[in-house]
């Protein structure tokens, strides 16, 4: 039997609230350096978070933020309000991010340590231990192809919508639920641990709701 | 059917822990302080040359008279910015990039590049409010050439009308002209 679909009630992490952020995009569009600041500031977390997912490199990081808010800079007028500000903008980052990784090439992978996740498990209470759960599911994240790491990052990492993550990737629905489905299965092959993990349960994010999307 | 629930049981809470674990808060890779330093310093240098980025992302329509057209826009911009690293003054800001082009009217004192939302009227009430007139201009980059009507300006003159024209709306850069004048 197919698992049910969840609605998701958590939006996605937004510092300001769009109107806030499409008035910046109209003060940027006049020239507005503050403004640029401002937006940059808010949004540097979360693009540095998204974009660590597809590559190590600080360096690569730093020149896709770079790119993305040179392109805002310049569009900033051109946007009309058709999709939410942080859609437009992780839409531009993921196509910077992937012109620079195509020139940049592929990164070695590491092998996922199972016996390092099995240690972190036993201790999850520990906020130390989940860190270290965290990086072993990122090392586990490096084995999929870009596209997919994009959109679990998106997804489950940043909680946008499915809908939003298509709107980013600029791709259909049914390829976001494919891409994680595929996903999945990768990281249920390198993670197979994860399922009865207790501190699901009391982690302090027990009111998120899941999208187990493609059922 | 028990079997299945259980599946069904150990899929869900499999997501929940991957979900979880990917929600872990990371330690950020790049550093915002420097990133958004070298950000307005692009912004900056960008302001002065044509975008290639805009460019790129056209349709492809006409490809090559586009590519020809990006390369005629290319090569004006680093003929700009090339005038400009041979003209700039010492004393001048490191992120100048509007430096006169060859044949520049004398008397230009400062240059700026208003942003495309600024009507020309709004500009022209502007430069008449602050005693200055355009000499030059629009080059390449989109930057006009100031003139101070008083015939000899001081430093200071100079400085006090880049300081009112950089607090107006609708200016993306406003830069002195470097040297003595």
């Amino acid at each position: 039997m197919p698992l049910l679909s969840l609605i998701r009630a958590r939006p996605a992490a937004a510092p300001q609230g769009d109107a806030d952020e499409a008035a910046l995009l109209h003060r940027i569009a006049l020239g507005e350096r503050a403004a640029m600041e401002s937006l940059y500031r808010g949004y540097h977390r979360r693009l540095d978070r998204f974009l660590a997912r597809l590559t190590r490199r600080a360096d690569v990081v730093e020149e896709v933020i770079n790119d993305t808010f040179w392109i805002v800079w310049q569009k900033a007028g051109e946007f009309r309000g058709d999709s939410r500000v942080s859609t437009w903008i992780l839409g531009i980052a993921w196509r910077c991010a992937l012109k620079t990784l195509r020139e940049h090439g592929d990164e070695p992978t590491e092998p996922a340590d199972a016996a390092s996740a099995a240690d972190a498990l036993h201790a999850l209470d520990d906020p130390h231990a989940r860190h270290e759960l965290a990086d072993w599911v990122a090392k586990g994240m490096r084995r999929l192809t870009a596209e997919q790491r994009a959109t679990m990052e998106l997804a489950y990492g940043a909680g946008h919508s499915l809908d939003e993550v298509a709107q980013i990737m600029d791709c259909e629905l049914s390829t976001v639920k494919a891409r994680m489905f595929h996903a999945r299965a990768k990281l249920r092959q390198v993670l197979p641990m994860l399922a009865g993990m207790p501190a699901v349960r009391h982690s302090g994010r027990a009111g998120r709701q899941e999208n187990d999307d493609e059922a | 059917m028990k079997h299945d629930a259980d599946d069904d049981s150990t899929d869900l809470a499999w997501q929940r822990a991957l979900r979880q674990a990917l929600a872990e808060p990371q330690p950020p890779l790049t550093d915002a302080d420097a990133g958004l330093k070298r950000l307005m310093r692009r912004i900056d240098q960008g302001d002065a040359a044509p975008a290639m980025a805009p460019a790129r992302r056209r349709g492809h329509g006409p490809l090559v008279g586009w590519l020809a057209a990006a390369v005629v826009v290319e090569a004006v911009g680093l003929s700009v910015l090339g005038a400009g690293l041979l003209w700039r003054d010492a004393a001048a800001p490191a992120y100048q990039t509007l430096s006169a082009p060859a044949g520049e009217p004398a008397g230009v004192a400062l240059r700026i590049v208003p942003a495309p939302a600024l009507r020309a009227d709004e500009l022209q009430a502007l430069l008449r409010g602050l005693d200055l007139q355009i000499v030059s201009g629009p080059n390449a980059a989109g930057a006009y050439g100031l003139a101070l009507q008083a015939r000899a300006a001081s430093e200071q003159q100079v400085a006090a009308k880049v300081a009112a024209l950089r607090a107006a709306p609708g200016m993306r850069l406003v830069e002195p002209v470097g040297g003595p004048r």
